[in-house]
């Protein structure tokens, strides 16, 4: 197969993707509720002409007007797109960005640890951030953070968003995960080499351990690293949807979950019936962003993988 | 006792599933989970819940002015109910799916890859959100059941390919090819040959998966998207959704607003999670290294025996050698 083939699989499986998630979205979504002395009965009646009508007004509008749509302040999806998104990219970029050298790097560390006392220091940290949920760590950081500043530490901007810095602690926190995620992923691909020949050849030579981790076993690790470049930007946006969410960051992950019409929740974990506040075209905008952000990462690694690996490119 | 990460993940477990079962008749449990609208202060003054941890509330008190401790202690069941059944449905798809799908072709594949490419384009979390909220879950009869089914289902694609990989692996090795030569039937190969081998790794990653989902549950929660609610008809001439049970994630719900002042209100709920996640992916890391453990053992017992023969045969030649140089 070759590399573009490849290419073009992968985009054709995101195109379906979007499909399903389009045809999700447009879904009617009118009910009725019968209120009766014993409660609330909520009717919902699917039809499909409503359902076509969805579907052809929307690719309609996008045919005609050149636009994707608008949400439910009159504004058109592409600017809510653009003033959101960029506030997101500096996060998603700057994580992806730093968790792939770090996460590396830590796995390298990890490894070369494993039969040594710092075993827990390495696959051990590792193993416990992976496992902490993402909230749970966000909620701890916080809350140290002000402690801090409570006790006379200069304080540290952490809320907001409209200063150039604002991004930076969102992407730190967003990151942790996805480093821990790329370290484990690196230490077992090393650890799988261990056996294999020409590993102890260049063990019996008198290489250095240096030398042999990152001339012999990193060379042949590169596929499998690779590989997880998609899922790593998964993570990264997952992470991001809780961070923003946490955070008070008024990014695309945030503005996705406001259109999807659930901001409304109060206190008692209630929410206002009804689809007024449900802004399909924005939903389908803001995740079409996210999905061109999956691609983009698996698009790089398999280029990545053709250049790095020539098993590879023989293979294809 | 050589299993540390075992004994510490089996503890913890034990910790957790007394909890959900005695829990609420420990004495200084407060099963009703009593409301307090209100407390008066040292001058008099009327507060309002949340109320800081203290004495009578070693981790304060929710929104509503209930012992947290209580109200964790009391959900422990229900949430571990929630979590336990959604994975169980979950494997009950994924592995026949798995096993159907392991020569690596046919409709069964193609259905598996599918429902595994679709999946991943998108965080679990951001599907999982846009399930939870369509309009025939929302106002479905039996939501708390739809909840169930759309979490387990979410997740069939990515449990079935591993297990789909591993037996497709199995599939080509010898033993198999000797299984199926003896005249086993397709069900005896995947009960005699498959199951034995798959069933280790099934029960760890059971077992992680216990993690992942509460971790799913927990991220829900905070976005007020619970597994069990009802309409209910607002005073205001509004109709809502009102949340059912006492889960540990409905506690999260709205709760980013007390971060900065209350912050023992997401703080407990979340360590109840995190802990519970901790435990699990501690104890199927045991497992794991369990299972690795023994299936070591018995190779490097027979290993050994060769070894031992292989010299008992060396030596022989050895000596007969001997005996030719003596002449």
């Amino acid at each position: 197969m070759k590399l573009s083939l490849q290419l073009l699989k992968t985009f054709l499986v995101w195109m379906l993707v979007l499909l399903v998630v389009i045809l999700l979205v447009l879904m009617p979504r009118t009910m009725s509720y019968d209120i009766t002395s014993e409660g609330v009965q909520t009717v919902y009646e699917f039809s499909w002409s409503e359902y076509g009508a969805n579907l052809s007004n929307y690719f309609t509008s996008i045919w005609e007007n050149k636009s994707l749509g608008t949400s439910r302040f009159n504004i058109t999806v592409e600017e809510e797109i653009s003033r959101y998104m960029t506030r997101s990219l500096y996060i998603i970029v700057t994580a992806f960005l730093i968790s792939i050298p770090l996460g590396i790097l830590k796995g390298i560390y990890d490894y070369r640890k494993t039969y040594t006392r710092r075993n827990l220091l390495g696959h051990g940290t590792t193993w416990f951030f992976q496992s902490l949920p993402d909230f749970f760590v966000i909620i701890s950081v916080q809350w140290m953070i002000l402690l801090a500043m409570r006790q006379g530490f200069p304080r540290v901007p952490i809320y907001g968003y409209d200063d150039w810095y604002s991004f930076i602690t969102p992407a730190l926190m967003v990151s942790l995960f996805p480093i821990m995620y790329m370290a484990r992923m690196t230490s077992s691909a090393l650890a799988s080499t261990d056996s294999e020949q020409y590993i102890q050849t260049a063990k019996a030579k008198g290489l250095t351990e240096r030398m042999i981790v990152y001339r012999h076993a990193l060379a042949n690790c590169w596929y499998v690293i690779l590989t997880h470049f998609s899922s790593l930007m998964l993570y990264i946006l997952s992470n991001l949807l809780m961070v923003e969410y946490l955070m008070f960051y008024k990014g695309a992950a945030y503005r996705l979950y406001e259109a999807l019409g659930y901001h409304d929740s109060s206190l008692q974990g209630t929410w206002r019936g009804g689809a007024g506040h449900f802004e399909a075209e924005l939903v389908i905008g803001l995740v079409l962003m996210f999905m061109v952000c999956v691609l983009v990462a698996t698009l790089i690694s398999q280029v990545a993988k053709y250049k790095l690996d020539p098993r590879w490119r023989e293979e294809m | 006792m050589n299993n540390k990460v075992l004994w510490i993940g089996g503890i913890m477990l034990g910790l957790l599933l007394f909890t959900a079962v005695f829990g609420p008749f420990l004495p200084f449990i407060d099963h009703e989970l009593r409301k307090e609208n209100f407390r008066l202060g040292e001058n008099n003054e009327i507060n309002i819940p949340p109320f800081p941890p203290s004495e009578g509330n070693l981790l304060g008190t929710d929104i509503h002015g209930r012992d947290l401790l209580s109200v964790l202690v009391v959900g422990a069941r229900e949430t571990l109910l929630i979590v336990i059944s959604i994975t169980i449905l979950r494997y009950l798809i994924a592995i026949p799916l798995a096993i159907t799908a392991s020569k690596q072709s046919g409709p069964m594949y193609w259905l598996m890859n599918g429902w595994n490419q679709l999946f991943s384009g998108l965080p679990t979390l951001f599907a999982a959100i846009l399930l939870v909220n369509m309009p025939f879950v929302l106002a479905a009869q039996h939501r708390t059941l739809w909840v169930i089914v759309i979490l387990a289902v979410l997740e069939v694609g990515r449990v079935s390919y591993i297990f789909q990989q591993q037996a497709y692996g199995l599939s080509k090795s010898t033993f198999v090819e000797a299984g199926r030569s003896i005249g086993n039937s397709q069900l005896g190969i995947y009960r005699r040959y498959y199951f034995p081998h798959l069933l280790p790794q099934i029960i760890v990653n059971f077992v992680t998966d216990l993690g992942r989902v509460m971790l799913l549950i927990g991220q829900l929660g905070f976005f007020s998207i619970f597994v069990s609610q009802i309409w209910i008809h607002a005073d205001i001439g509004l109709v809502m959704l009102q949340n059912t049970t006492n889960d540990w994630a409905t506690l999260l719900a709205d709760s980013r607003r007390y971060i900065r002042t209350d912050i023992w209100v997401p703080f407990y709920p979340a360590f109840a999670i995190a802990f519970s996640v901790v435990t699990f992916n501690l104890f199927g890391e045991g497992l794991r290294q369990y299972f690795e453990n023994k299936s070591k053992s018995r190779y490097s017992e027979k290993l050994e025996k060769q070894y031992v023969e292989e010299m008992k045969q060396e030596k022989e030649i050895d000596a007969t050698n001997r005996r030719v140089v003596d002449f």
